[in-house]
């Protein structure tokens, strides 16, 4: 190391600091109001999860409402064919069995689609 | 308020603050800052060369530091953890007024004052005003050199710079100041 850059490194470590005059407050300020506004915008942000749950399980409600009997009637009328096709011989199980399982496919969609929806809110 | 339960700011290590503001102490992290404050603005005045600038970019670095906080893996590592954030916090606000910063070629020519060969071991030079008088890109490899004394390889690493460019700057950056303190 040359004279010129042990002087250059002593310069630097004996330089001039700047006193505190404020400056801490100020960032310890911001800091401060950083953090209020991240609160604000974390709550903000549950609500808007909170509606949107319950946008989706009013969805689902009153989609369920329209097909519940619907649904019932043909699980009802699915489950009283596939009886019979148990307990009668030569028919075919599964295609019986299906009668009912639309209204149900239906059911489980709009619920995975209920979900993606909140899924994407979260986003 | 100085004593808080488990920890008495004013008489706590800079580790136990740190440890206290990973857990979002904000009182702790704001005596490490009162603590930090006069290193982390000398040095951004040093690569700013424009003292008010310099402290909005050491507030900006401990905003991002306060953020972040708790990926510093152990306290013993802030410095150069911080060191890396004021870089960053700084080449990024060059970047934003467009600063021109790699390019070799159009950095300031070296001063041509006729030299009067002295440089006595004892001697001081006014640093802030000399290096006031660097490029942008020399003062920030030459601060980071000599003051903060990383080698050009971490330099690199840290600003993203070519080696050789980081070299050049070194050298040249250095023979200026040489040159200003012979002229002196």
């Amino acid at each position: 190391m040359s004279d010129f850059d042990a002087l250059l490194k002593r310069s630097f470590a004996e330089a001039h600091e700047p006193a505190d005059d404020g400056f801490s407050i100020q960032v310890s300020h911001a800091v401060a109001r950083n953090e209020r506004v991240a609160r604000i915008r974390n709550a903000a942000q549950s609500g808007a999860w909170a509606v949107a749950a319950a946008a989706i399980l009013f969805g689902l409600y009153g989609l369920a409402m329209n097909i519940a009997p619907d649904v019932l009637t043909s699980l009802g009328f699915g489950i009283s064919r596939a009886h019979d096709v148990i307990s009668g011989p030569g028919a075919n199980a599964m295609q019986t069995l299906s009668a009912g399982m639309t209204q149900i496919l239906l059911v489980v969609g709009a619920i995975a689609g209920g979900l993606v929806a909140y899924r994407a809110t979260q986003e | 308020m100085a004593n808080r339960g488990l920890i008495n700011l004013a008489q706590a290590g800079e580790a136990a603050l740190i440890v206290a503001a990973q857990a979002r102490d904000q009182a702790a992290f704001g005596e490490l800052v009162k603590r930090r404050q006069g290193w982390a603005r000398a040095l951004l005045r040093r690569m700013c060369s424009n003292a008010a600038e310099a402290d909005d970019l050491a507030q900006e670095a401990f905003i991002k530091a306060w953020d972040r906080l708790r990926d510093l893996e152990t306290p013993a590592a802030f410095p150069g953890w911080f060191r890396r954030i004021a870089v960053t916090t700084f080449l990024m606000a060059k970047r934003r007024q467009k600063g021109v910063f790699d390019e070799i070629d159009e950095a300031s020519p070296i001063a041509s004052e006729e030299s009067t060969p002295e440089a006595a071991a004892g001697a001081k030079i006014d640093l802030e005003r000399a290096l006031a008088r660097l490029s942008d890109a020399e003062r920030l490899c030459v601060t980071l050199n000599h003051g903060e004394g990383l080698s050009h390889a971490e330099i690199v690493e840290m600003t993203g710079l070519p080696l050789g460019t980081v070299k050049s700057h070194v050298l040249r950056g250095t023979e200026k100041l040489r040159r200003m303190l012979e002229a002196a």
